[in-house]
């Protein structure tokens, strides 16, 4: 699984009236292609200032970026080109499918896989540099369009037009990593909505309230594509009907406000990945929502990940939602990450004392009716004068000596599990 | 959107009711009408003569019904002074105040509008500062005041401009304004000028941090196309309003601006009226310019039904 952003030390400054804040000192992780990177922390954490730090998306001032790196490998990992010729001729044939979109999105939770042998198949038709692994054959079966996988074919149809055309777009010859921090106005604007989409937490303060939202979501794809008018509709429809959105012909021109929550959010959704990112950065997406609701979009989102490939990086304060869908988990406190774990690792074996006091602050199901939940005492430190020592220690049981005097690093606990804390061996 | 037209008709209609209610009622309060329309010498019997002529000796409904229905046929009586019909002085003059009132509202939309955009999408900068000083003076000097004074520099000194009445020349049929408008239509604009500087300002700003514009900053939208498809539309909203009722006393003509440049329009024929006390002809005006106002409000509403969706189908 590869690498697709790598962010190094990423300091945030907000240049108040009041003095500097320190919303970021330092934060640093990875994503990994097609995972899901939950972010958890209470609120001023910094959970979203990282994610607007890395596309620009801070009003400045009073926010300034001071330090750190964040590659972004997206386009290195692409061996598209030629393959995309032999795509496109294979979609020809499978173009009488797309008829039976109507109900695909009922079967959105089968996960369907393709079989070998429709992935030899496939993987004989195209000229595509084979290198054995697991992962480059299980994403070739879902770029491609497989007969009697109804997710597969939907999955292309919506592929299709945005695939061809990128690998006419300029930025596909990129080989070295780029820097998000460093790119200039252009630079990141290709990035924004085109290689990273974002969702945000309000989807009703989040679109426009003027602008029918068959616009807001072909925008991107004018921008971004060079999409004419017809096509960037066409595109739209098949993508509302892909976040299941119920009769998009006629939803395409109606306003926010006539949509309900769940429908919005769908529709963040779908502007989102309209141009087929490869991130997608959803801010709290459920915190608006309620619980089936919340169910729903996660369904959806997974299933992004799934048959897109798409890396997420999901920011919420719900740990429940965390644990049933995400990969691996970064927890972060005061603008640092103090723990980075593959999920079931940070459950079983939480490492910051932050987040075993986290997790005791859960409340269980089936237990007795008695039992106090665990609360953290103290508050968070003040951002407008950090601590120069772990900036856990004032509310931290285990805090020693050195805890006040030094700040300490990641260290690893287990192989992919690292922690920001002197107590771990 | 149908029944939300039409309930703004149905309550501009009462709006006028009620601002004919008024008109008549104002020339009762002022006393015995008929004092105020003869010589002050004249005999009881003359008097009295006139009274019934004008029918003021009947029961005050009957007299109320009376004004009200030849009021809806636009029948306000004649006018004491010039001897015709009250409406038809009224549309005559018209279209001075009209060409005035139009010229006015370009110039302080084509001034008002870009300013307060630059201004709040650069709060703090130089252009901010002199917008905000534009929006000031505009709605803090008298216009009078300032017309004198351009008349001053412009007319006297420079003669750029005549210093008073309106030229018009005709092509093809259509009267067409001559620089004469230029003067009285630039004191005129000022104060609405000022206004939609400091609304387009605020709204501007206000919106600049909206949610919605950081989704389309984050779909990697140019920040000229951020601007025009989502700032500004959602920031004409306001502006409507302000461009709508600005709009109606600018119709309604200007007292002062008319009689200092000796324009030829509705509030000069006002003042001149109010001066004769024709009154036949100041309850016209009124009405008249209510009207006006009202169905420039009604206008309003249904273009800020047609901007903002979300009004248009509550």
């Amino acid at each position: 699984m590869g690498k697709i952003l790598e962010v190094r030390d990423l300091v945030t400054k907000f240049y108040t009236f009041d003095g500097v804040v320190h919303a970021l000192s330092g934060v640093s992780f990875d994503l990994n292609e097609g995972e899901t990177l939950g972010v958890v922390g209470e609120s001023g954490s910094g959970k979203s200032v990282t994610m607007m730090s890395l596309l620009h998306l801070l009003p400045s001032p009073p926010a300034r970026i001071e330090g750190g790196q964040a590659l972004y490998y997206g386009d290195m990992h692409k061996s598209y080109g030629d393959m995309h010729k032999s795509c496109g001729d294979m979609h020809k044939s499978y173009g009488d499918m797309h008829k039976s979109y109507g109900d695909m999105h009922k079967s959105s939770h089968s996960r369907d896989i393709s079989s070998s042998r429709d992935n030899q198949m496939l993987k004989d038709s195209i000229k595509k540099p084979v290198r054995g692994s697991i992962n480059e054959t299980l994403k070739d079966s879902i770029k491609q369009p497989v007969r009697g996988s109804i997710n597969e074919t939907l999955k292309d149809s919506i592929d299709r037009p945005i695939k061809e055309q990128i690998k006419d777009a300029p930025i596909q010859d990129i080989k070295e990593p780029v820097d998000l921090l460093k790119l200039d106005r252009a630079g990141i604007r290709s990035i924004r909505g085109g290689k990273i989409g974002f969702i945000f937490q309000d989807a009703l303060s989040a679109l426009n309230p003027v602008m029918i939202i068959g616009r807001q979501i072909g925008e991107n794809l004018v921008e971004h594509l060079g999409m004419g008018a017809d096509d960037a509709k066409k595109r739209v429809l098949e993508l509302l009907e892909y976040v299941g959105i119920p009769n998009p012909g006629r939803r395409y021109s109606c306003y926010p406000h006539q949509f309900s929550g769940g429908m919005r959010q769908r529709i963040m959704i779908a502007l989102a990945i309209a141009c087929n990112p490869r991130i997608i950065i959803a801010d709290e997406p459920t915190t608006a929502l309620d619980v089936t609701v919340q169910a729903q979009i996660i369904e959806l989102v997974q299933r992004l990940t799934r048959e897109m490939n798409i890396a997420v990086i999901w920011i919420t304060h719900d740990l429940g939602v965390v644990a049933g869908m995400a990969d691996r988990v970064l927890v972060m406190y005061a603008g640092t990450p103090v723990e980075i774990a593959p999920v079931n690792e940070l459950y079983t074996n939480p490492a910051h004392p932050y987040t075993i006091k986290l997790l005791g602050a859960l409340p269980i199901i089936g237990e007795e009716a008695d039992h106090r939940l665990e609360s953290i005492d103290g508050t968070p430190p003040d951002l407008l004068a950090p601590p120069v020592h772990c900036q856990f220690a004032w509310r931290c049981p285990h805090a020693a000596k050195r805890c006040w005097q030094e700040i300490p690093e990641q260290r690893e606990v287990t192989p992919g599990h690292h922690a920001a804390c002197f107590n771990v061996a | 959107m149908k029944r939300y037209i039409i309930s703004r008709v149905v309550q501009a209609i009462g709006i006028l009711f009620g601002v004919l209610f008024i008109v008549f009622f104002m020339l009762q309060l002022t006393g015995d009408p008929v004092s105020l329309l003869i010589s002050r010498h004249a005999s009881p019997e003359e008097v009295e003569a006139l009274r019934d002529e004008l029918g003021f000796n009947r029961p005050i409904l009957v007299q109320f019904t009376s004004f009200i229905s030849r009021a809806v046929v636009g029948d306000f009586g004649k006018s004491l002074r010039h001897h015709q019909p009250a409406m038809d002085l009224i549309l005559e003059r018209l279209p001075a105040t009209m060409e005035l009132a139009v010229a006015a509202l370009l110039i302080s939309l084509v001034l008002g509008i870009p300013l307060g955009l630059i201004a709040g999408s650069n709060p703090g900068s130089f252009w901010d500062v002199l917008s905000r000083g534009t929006g000031l003076l505009g709605q803090t000097i008298p216009n009078f005041w300032l017309a004198l004074i351009l008349i001053l520099v412009f007319s006297v000194n420079l003669g750029w401009f005549p210093s008073f009445g309106r030229e018009t020349w005709t092509f093809m049929g259509l009267t067409l304004p001559t620089r004469s408008v230029f003067l009285p239509a630039f004191s005129l604009s000022l104060f609405t000028m000022g206004q939609l500087i400091r609304f387009t300002r605020s709204a501007v700003l206000e919106i600049r941090s909206e949610d919605y514009v950081r989704t389309a900053y984050s779909k990697g939208l140019a920040a000229h196309r951020v601007y025009i498809r989502h700032i500004l539309r959602n920031a004409s909203i306001p502006l409507i309003s302000i461009v709508g009722v600005q709009f109606g006393y600018l119709l309604s003509g200007s007292i002062y601006i008319e009689t200092i440049f000796s324009w030829p329009g509705l509030g000069n024929l006002l003042a001149e009226s109010i001066g004769n006390r024709d009154f036949a002809l100041v309850q016209a005006i009124a009405f008249f310019s209510s009207f006006v106002v009202v169905t420039l409000n009604l206008l309003t509403d249904i273009a800020y039904g047609l901007a903002d969706p979300r009004i248009r189908y509550e």
